[in-house]
């Protein structure tokens, strides 16, 4: 990545922190959300090894490992390292802001410390949610990071993150771990947990677009088999 | 028992079995039996799960194999098994061979023995050869097990617990099958007829697997033999639920060892010159 724009990167971050910080009472919620969309402005691309490792009711996944590709503005890849691999949807970076999508509401909370980090709180509601279907957010005031996200909903889910600091200057997330905890009923089963391991990132090392074009992901699309597998 | 073409006709239809499943795996996306649940319970499944252990699991895991092994499996064990004591009777050889100093329960057991390592043989044969025609096509690697029809689930091993996995699930399957081969090796000694024990052991395991859908024999469904003959399944659930696996292999067990005793009484009480 060229000096300048790291320089315009790094001036953005510390514009939105500025404007979080210039509310000292409140902050502004939409400047917070602000300064996290802009997370990892500094990463045009890069790779890393992902190890998924998933246990619950009838799931059971241990240490699957795959390699994972980002080029901006928004490639994903996801490449198995032995014949398959498997993500869960929506989890990649692992960023609540980026579900919130547009026309979804934040409210700013309070400010606590959450998981040995000096956070502000965020509520979020996404567009058309359900009446108490929200999201509780915890982001990191120095770094302006997600650090933590419970959700209520269909489902009770908590997440965490932990970064690192990468090549001494990008800071990124090297381990996810969720807790999916179906709310009660019938068919409630018991809680799911995840934990998402980033390893050997390779940041701004230039990633060829042909590595995105390879085949899509297997999309459920037999009838006959769906009809058979209880529901 | 080895200078028998029938002995072989087992070897025969698994290893053709197993050539199939390669094909629909390579150019049929017989993968689907893997990925299906994954892709419904929200994973981005990309890659495919077919390699050595996959195949292994296809025989012996998937909703595959519960027509492999309970329709093929013991079939071909209960041609053997049912033949051990009644093809002699029909030959004429058993008389020959009772007419000399030796003890009829060492023969027995002897013939019992033999019968159990073909049966053995004959589930590691469906295993090992699905694996090595996968490694051959496929390669190796970790394992994506689907579950089945009943129970679906996501699994994933990585290649060293998965090959553990695929061997505790042969093994246990081997018991089921020597059950059903128990069970023809006792009619055969009771009727002195290779068809009849065929066919009174593939009747009793149809009839016992009917009556353990039935709700109301429900009370008596776990202590029925054909209830275990899949618990090789059971190997691919995290964590494997060694209670329910002891519980099976005890029933089998009991199974295994009354028939054995009720039909070295018989053997023992033969009365070969008539």
């Amino acid at each position: 990545m060229s000096k300048l724009a790291c320089f315009a990167a790094g001036l953005a971050a510390i514009l939105a922190l500025a404007a979080v910080g210039a509310a000292n009472e409140k902050p502004s919620a939409d400047a917070i959300l602000a300064a996290l969309r802009k997370g990892f402005a500094g990463v045009n691309d890069c790779r890393a090894t992902v190890t998924l490792t998933v246990k619950g009711p009838q799931v059971s996944i241990n240490e699957m490992k795959m390699t994972l590709y980002y080029k901006k503005p928004n490639k994903v890849h996801i490449e198995a390292e032995r014949g398959i691999a498997m993500f869960p949807r929506g989890a990649l970076f692992g960023n609540p802001v980026q579900e919130l999508g547009n026309g979804g509401r934040a409210d700013y909370v309070r400010s606590e410390r959450k998981l040995g980090v000096d956070c502000y709180v965020l509520r979020l509601t996404a567009p058309g949610a359900r009446p108490g279907a929200h999201a509780t957010v915890w982001v990191d005031k120095k770094h302006t990071v997600v650090v933590a996200a419970e959700s209520t909903g269909t489902a009770d889910m908590k997440t965490s993150w932990r970064y690192q600091t990468i090549d001494d200057k990008y800071y990124l997330p090297v381990q996810m771990n969720a807790e999916l905890h179906p709310q009660a009923g019938p068919d409630t089963a018991g809680v799911i947990k995840s934990t998402i391991r980033f390893s050997n990132y390779r940041i701004n090392k230039g990633v060829s677009d042909r590595v995105f074009e390879s085949k899509p992901p297997t999309q459920d699309s037999d009838p006959h088999l769906r009809r058979r597998y209880r529901k | 028992m080895s200078q028998r073409p029938r002995t072989y006709l087992g070897f025969a239809a698994f290893a053709l079995i197993n050539f199939f499943v390669m094909i629909g795996l390579k150019y049929g996306h017989l993968e689907w039996m893997g990925t299906h649940e994954a892709v419904r319970t929200g994973y981005t499944v990309t890659g495919s799960p077919a390699n050595a252990e996959f195949m292994a699991w296809l025989v012996v895991g998937s909703p595959l194999a519960g027509m492999i092994l309970i329709m093929f499996m013991p079939f071909f064990i209960c041609l053997v098994f049912g033949e051990i004591v009644s093809g002699e009777v029909a030959e004429g050889t058993l008389r020959t061979v009772l007419c000399r100093p030796i003890r009829r329960s060492s023969l027995f057991a002897a013939k019992v023995a033999a019968s159990m390592i073909y049966g053995m043989c004959l589930v590691l044969f469906l295993g090992v050869s699905a694996y090595l025609l996968g490694w051959a096509f496929f390669g190796r690697g970790g394992l994506l097990a689907g579950g089945t029809f009943e129970h679906p689930m996501v699994a994933w091993y990585g290649q060293g617990p998965a090959l553990a996995r695929l061997c505790l699930s042969y093994v246990l399957t081997a018991v089921g099958a020597t059950t059903v081969g128990m069970i023809a090796l006792f009619i055969s000694n009771w009727l002195h007829n290779s068809l009849g024990a065929i066919g009174g052991a593939i009747m009793l395991l149809f009839t016992a697997l009917v009556i353990g859908e039935i709700p109301y024999f429900k009370p008596i469904k776990d202590y029925l033999f054909s209830t275990h003959l899949l618990m090789g399944q059971k190997a691919f659930a995290d964590p494997i639920p060694w209670h329910e696996v002891a519980y099976g292999l005890k029933c089998l067990a009991i199974y295994i060892a009354a028939l054995f005793a009720v039909s070295l009484a018989m053997f023992q009480r033969k009365d070969v010159l008539a």
